[in-house]
């Protein structure tokens, strides 16, 4: 028995956790209380962080369609069979949905496929907040603030960064809370609490020195009096490498524009993400669809081909956090199927489709991206 | 023979472990030997304030375990509860360890007899990231240039990389709310004597480690581990285990001290619990940490299945259902209160209702041997 620690993937936050691994299987969660952001402190959401590992709907091999029912395939007959079809498309009729649950090494040997294939590439965050990282400098000294203003729920989505709230309310800061919802929890733990109808209705103006923390999934741009001048704003995006993709020069998409795209596509090709859980609809144009998941989803039902892939706990990589903090995840155990890294099943289709993708080793492309990030600072 | 010096007759071990490296060569002596499985123990990872716990199988692995993590605040009885109830281990224990599997054992969680608990004597722990910032703020030192820590004396002493020491009084850091975890500071057991035997610098010559033995399969332990060739043993002075003795009690008139402070004289008024109870996002953490929660059935979970997600819940449904259950076995080892994102000061109420149960009934948990009062009382 060991343990390994590693990061929580299932919010931006980037708490540290340590997975419990017996005979190659993880048996639980243990405190990392080394971990800087959150002190070997989870929420009930990266407690249960490892129990996507042996999820009941866990995808074990590859599948094809045939006559209308999954079949059990090769990876080698799945991936020949994914480039067949997409050599049949132009550029512009290929899409890629990238994933803010990808690591940035995943992620980033997408674009690099999609770029090759002068294909359209986005990823989607219409649970987050949209923001122009690279703009935004996060300082967010949460718990120095005098004033703090949160736009959405950091309690129950964020608990880490409600820890920071409450810590900086007992030193005296003043809390507001602006919420489409009515919730105890935050009644309770803010000086005021404002009920609104939509969080465009907020004017920031009335803003001043304030630290503004937004989780709610709200364009930034499309506030009134958006000036982000008189006061520092720290978005808080759902999935644990949201802002990752986004500082890979991705696209991030909220709901219109993601669904506008998927609808364009004539090959869409789509990692990590369940357009159909929302809208069952929106996949019907689409003429060849290819899924790559942890898990069979609503959206892999639909597909013509699904990849299986590791989870976070069985391989390495980066997630980027809500502060841009590029923190390391680490293997834990190797998967019990044939699942593989997304990084691996983007670099086997590359071959097949006999794109170079310039790096040969997961060492490799890990330098690439780091290098890649450091030119764009 | 209920005192002595132990050495290892390791020189790798020597130069790695805390003191006479007894502890890391009883293990690799139980190891090699076959008499246990596995030893759990806690391996140093990125730097000196990370504690990592392992099951180490092969002995030459051991030494990377050697050395006290002061900055490491684990406990190690849930992980052998839950995961190494069926393998025979030996495990190093500082008293709030070897109470809690004391304790466990009471209850039927482990069995003790394929348990070796080599027991540290403990002055307390330092959470890892309170000890980074104490570090900066009161040594003016770079936490990451700091190569060993040690305790010595009332005062938390760091090595740095160019090899300078600096010394700080706990007192004086503890007065401005870093040093050590608030339930070490009330925590009035540093000998743990329900181990097989105590080990301790307290009395120690340099470079031999201070044990106390406290079973008989201690005395034999050590007497067989001798006799194989893995340490030397010695008869401490007279004096040295006066000395000893007179820590001992100092530490414990002050662990007192501040079990008045924090739990009569500044504990939080109703109007502060409130404000505590407000935050709880009921994420569990505290009941699946705790080392004597062990319920398969939690009433936890049932009493809420009509009100999931509702947070904050009903304190005295949440945390009344937990004191009624755990309180009386409480050791206070501050895993709850450690882990709780809401920085909820739980082992507050658990320790203070322990403590008052104890004036009832007599009962000292994972120090006696009678089982808990109110074992039986729901059924
Ligand atoms: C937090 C802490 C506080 C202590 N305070 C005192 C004190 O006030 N007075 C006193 O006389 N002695 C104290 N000790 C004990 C002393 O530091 C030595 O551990 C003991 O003398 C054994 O020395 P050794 O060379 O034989 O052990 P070693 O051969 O060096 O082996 C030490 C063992 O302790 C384990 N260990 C290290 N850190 C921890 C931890 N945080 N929790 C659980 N296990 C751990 C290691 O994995 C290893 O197996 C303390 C130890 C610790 C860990
Ligand atoms: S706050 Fe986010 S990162 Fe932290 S434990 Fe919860 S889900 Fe995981
Ligand atoms: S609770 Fe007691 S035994 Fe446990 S680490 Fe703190 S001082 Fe040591
Ligand atoms: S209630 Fe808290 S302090 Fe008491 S034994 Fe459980 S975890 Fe330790
Ligand atoms: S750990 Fe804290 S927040 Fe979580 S359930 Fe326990 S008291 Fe509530």
């Amino acid at each position: 028995m060991k343990i390994i620690n590693t990061i929580c993937p299932n919010c931006s936050v980037g708490c540290g956790v340590g997975l419990i691994v017996k005979d190659g299987k993880v048996l639980g969660i243990y405190p990392n209380k080394r971990h800087p952001i959150n002190e070997g402190k989870n929420c009930l959401n990266g407690r249960t962080c490892h129990k996507i590992i042996n999820h009941e709907k866990r995808l074990k091999n590859p599948l094809i369609k045939k006559n209308g029912a999954f079949v059990e395939v090769s990876w080698e007959e799945a991936l020949n069979y994914i480039a067949s079809h997409l050599k049949k498309y132009n550029g512009d009729e290929i899409t890629f949905i990238a994933s803010g649950k990808c690591t940035n090494e995943d992620n980033y040997a997408l674009k690099k496929l999609a770029d090759g294939l002068k294909a359209k590439i986005g990823h989607c965050i219409c649970n987050s907040p949209k923001v122009d990282y690279a703009e935004v400098s996060i300082s967010g000294d949460i718990e120095e603030a005098k004033n703090i203003v949160i736009i959405g729920d950091v309690f129950s989505e964020h608990a880490l960064i409600g820890r920071k709230v409450i810590k900086a309310r007992d030193k005296g800061a003043r809390i507001t809370i602006f919420n489409t919802e009515e919730r105890e929890i935050l009644k309770l733990n803010a000086d005021k609490f404002i009920k609104v109808d939509s969080y465009l209705d907020i004017d920031l103006n009335d803003f001043k020195d304030d630290l503004i923390i937004i989780n709610a999934p709200i364009d930034t741009d499309k506030f009134k009096n958006n000036k982000f001048k008189n006061f520092k704003i720290l978005p808080v995006a759902k999935h644990c490498n949201t802002v990752g993709a986004t500082l890979l020069n991705i696209p991030a998409l909220n709901r219109e524009e993601y669904f506008n795209l998927l609808k364009d596509s004539e090959f869409l090709y789509i990692v990590g993400e369940n357009p159909a859980l929302v809208n069952k609809d929106i996949l019907k144009d689409v003429d060849f669809l290819v899924v790559q998941d942890v898990i069979f989803t609503e959206t892999a039902d639909l597909a013509d081909v699904v990849l299986p892939t590791r989870c976070w706990a069985e391989k390495d990589g980066t997630f980027t956090n809500f502060e841009k903090k590029i923190q390391h995840i680490k293997k834990a155990v190797d998967p019990q199927h044939k699942a593989l890294e997304d990084w691996k099943i983007i670099k086997k289709l590359a071959e097949k489709l006999n794109i170079n993708l310039g790096f040969e080793s997961f060492d490799e492309l890990h330098k690439e991206v780091m290098s890649y990030l450091k030119d764009l600072n | 023979m209920k005192y002595l010096l132990v050495r290892s007759t390791d020189k790798e071990i020597l130069k790695r472990a805390e003191c006479g490296g007894a502890i890391t060569s009883l293990f690799k002596y139980l190891l090699e030997e076959n008499i246990v499985d596995g030893i759990l123990a806690l391996k140093r990872g990125e730097d000196i304030y990370d504690g990592v716990p392992e099951l180490i199988t092969d002995s030459k692995e051991l030494l990377n375990t050697a050395g006290s993590l002061h900055c490491s605040p684990v406990n190690f009885g849930k992980l052998i509860s839950k995961y190494l109830r069926d393998m025979k281990i030996a495990v190093p224990t500082k008293p709030c360890d070897a109470m809690a599997l004391k304790e466990l054992s009471k209850l039927n969680q482990v069995d003790l007899n394929n348990i070796y608990m080599l027991g540290l004597n403990c002055g307390g722990t330092i959470s890892p990231i309170t000890a980074m910032k104490m570090i900066e703020l009161f040594y003016n030192v770079d936490p990451f240039d700091v190569v060993k820590e040690e305790i010595d004396k009332g005062k938390f002493i760091i090595k740095l990389k160019n090899g300078e020491h600096k010394a700080i009084k706990i007192d004086e850091l503890e007065e401005r709310g870093f040093g050590r975890r608030k339930s070490c500071q009330r925590c009035e057991v540093m000998v743990p004597r329900m181990a097989d035997i105590a080990c301790g610098n307290w009395g120690a010559e340099e470079g031999w480690t201070f044990v106390e033995i406290c079973s008989e399969r201690g005395k034999e332990l050590i007497e067989n581990a001798k006799k194989e060739g893995y340490i030397e043993v010695k008869e401490p002075s007279e004096r040295a285990i006066k000395i000893r003795e007179k820590i001992e009690n100092s530490m414990i008139k002050l662990a007192k001290k501040f079990q008045k402070i924090h739990l009569e004289d500044n504990f939080p008024s109703l109007e502060e619990w409130k404000k505590y109870w407000n935050r709880c996002i009921k994420c569990y953490g505290c009941r699946d940490i705790c080392p004597l929660c062990f319920c398969e059935d939690c009433r936890l979970e049932k009493d809420y299945v009509d009100e999931k997600g509702k947070i904050p819940p009903d304190p005295l449904m949440f945390q009344g259902i937990r004191l009624s259950h755990v309180s009386q076995s409480c050791i206070n080892c501050g895993q709850c209160e450690d882990v709780c994102p809401m920085d909820i000061p739980l082992a507050y109420i658990f320790h203070r209702m322990q403590l008052k149960i104890r004036d009832v009934f007599g009962y000292v948990p994972g120090v006696d041997d009678k089982i808990p009062p109110l074992f039986d009382f729901e059924k």
